[in-house]
């Protein structure tokens, strides 16, 4: 196995010469942003590295189990945030939807599928744990946000239902299929195109660290299928919480939303 | 049976309408006229349940228009709006959309022979029904908003400037419906057409209604 040194990880930012001198020619200005945004992703990972090395090291169940709910939280937050909803009304419902959709895929993985022992060890539960959160938020970015923006944008549809007799959730049924379709769709596409256009990151992974391809197919499937899964039901809790929390007494969608 | 009694109609903090008040009896028509932006439409609104007077009640066949009681207004209640919304794909499905739901499902579904009579009285023609509902000109979504409410048996029916974009031909047909005997229609309208054949016209003015022509 040939390591990447820290003096080759270096000497990556090198390259970065090739865009700022491009940028510069183009008057792009995103130089400034794009060095900021370097050095901020390299001292998170950094960071993030060191606490894992510990993390796995000491493999302790409640302090597994504490991060995974940080991550919780950080994917709950990051969600509300990106699909500009009111965090203090949506959280409750939203993290509710999140764990019950991610806990059970993950631990159906780990336990299930993978027969991992201890059940909380953290090389598995918190990398597996974070792919599924980063496809769950996704997900429920897209299909949040859509959902909002189709009720603000066709209001007058969702309330002319209403006057046609329909309750505010039969009348949102229409935009609640069209933006679980959204968020679903890409993942998809994800499926049918995996390995022959690109080959996924824990695959790239698991093959340089040594591992057999045969195995690291093994894991992509699994992640593929669950987390697809994990987004189609955490799409689906997430609207239906976050409905209840939307709609005035007289049927209208909430502004301060 | 519409009953409005000393509304208050604010919105974004302006007072539009002060101490309305009107009876229309079952079957009664009357038609409200003013300049935009007078509150017109927003008198519609909290007739319907959707906005909030500030003050005052509106009884609708004996119930009070208030949130708890929405679904069993909606029961007998129907708006039809100048660019009316029809919400589906084709036309067909527009006009079953409303039997999809769970209020209106004790209302008989009507079969194919039943939506072609319902066009025919509006002048459609029937093949219509495979037509999407995004190919139709405005004439033929307001008569097919129309016809929806007809199949629906709505007895109260709240017009906002339902015929200001139609043809006289057109018109014409969803007047005679508006003017159905057993229907209560409370309008709001600036077109003459429909002015003149409701019998209590109504102006609003400094804020409140002033009934120009009884023509009972």
């Amino acid at each position: 196995m040939t390591e990447l040194s820290w003096l080759g990880m270096g000497l990556i930012y090198i390259i970065l010469i090739i865009p700022i001198i491009l940028n510069r020619i183009l008057g792009l200005k995103i130089s400034r942003n794009l060095l900021q945004t370097v050095i901020h992703m390299s001292l998170q990972l950094i960071l993030i590295g060191y606490y894992l090395e510990v993390l796995f090291r000491l493999n302790n169940v409640w302090l597994n189990i504490g991060w995974l709910l940080v991550m919780m939280l950080i994917a709950n937050i990051t969600t509300l945030k990106r699909a500009h909803l009111g965090i203090a009304r949506m959280l409750p419902g939203q993290f509710i939807a999140i764990g019950i959709s991610f806990l059970t895929v993950l631990f159906y993985f780990l336990l299930v599928a993978l027969r991992l022992s201890p059940w909380y060890d953290a090389a598995y539960l918190v990398t597996i744990g974070g792919m599924l959160l980063g496809g769950i938020m996704r997900g429920n970015v897209v299909a949040l946000e859509r959902f909002y923006s189709a009720l603000q944008q066709r209001n007058r549809e969702f309330m002319a239902m209403q006057l046609l007799g329909a309750t505010p959730k039969e009348a949102c049924k229409p935009f609640f299929v069209e933006s679980m379709q959204a968020a679903l769709m890409p993942h998809l596409a994800n499926m049918a195109t995996v390995g022959i256009v690109s080959l996924p990151g824990m695959m790239t992974g698991q093959m340089i660290s040594g591992g057999s391809p045969l195995i690291a197919i093994r894991y992509q499937v699994a992640i593929m299928v669950t987390m697809f899964v994990a987004m189609e039901l955490s799409s689906f809790l997430s609207i239906k919480f976050s409905i209840r929390k939307a709609f005035d007494e007289r049927g209208n969608l909430k502004t301060d939303l | 049976m519409l009953q409005i009694n000393n509304i208050t109609v604010v919105r974004n903090d302006t007072v539009l309408l002060q101490n309305i008040n009107l009876l229309l009896p079952h079957g009664g028509k009357a038609v409200i006229t003013g300049p935009s932006g007078s509150g017109k439409s927003s008198l519609l609104a909290v007739i319907n349940g959707t906005l909030s007077p500030l003050a005052g009640q509106v009884f609708c066949n004996g119930i009070e228009v208030k949130p708890e009681n929405l679904s069993k207004l909606r029961q007998f209640l129907a708006m039809i709006e100048q660019e009316p919304v029809l919400a589906a794909e084709k036309v067909d499905e527009a006009l079953l959309l409303p039997f999809n739901f769970r209020l209106n499902s004790q209302l008989p579904k009507p079969d194919r022979k039943e939506l072609e009579n319902v066009l025919t009285e509006f002048d459609l023609p029937v093949h219509i029904l495979n037509q999407l509902c995004s190919e139709l000109s405005g004439g033929e979504k307001q008569r097919i908003a129309v016809a929806r409410i007809k199949l629906l048996h709505r007895q109260v029916i709240l017009a906002d400037e339902a015929t200001s974009a139609l043809d006289d031909r057109y018109c014409e047909e969803v007047l005679n419906y508006l003017l159905t005997p057993e229907l209560t229609v409370l309008a709001v309208s600036h077109d003459p057409r429909l002015i003149e054949r409701f019998p209590v016209i109504l102006k609003v003015k400094d804020h409140t209604l002033q009934q120009c022509g009884d023509r009972i």
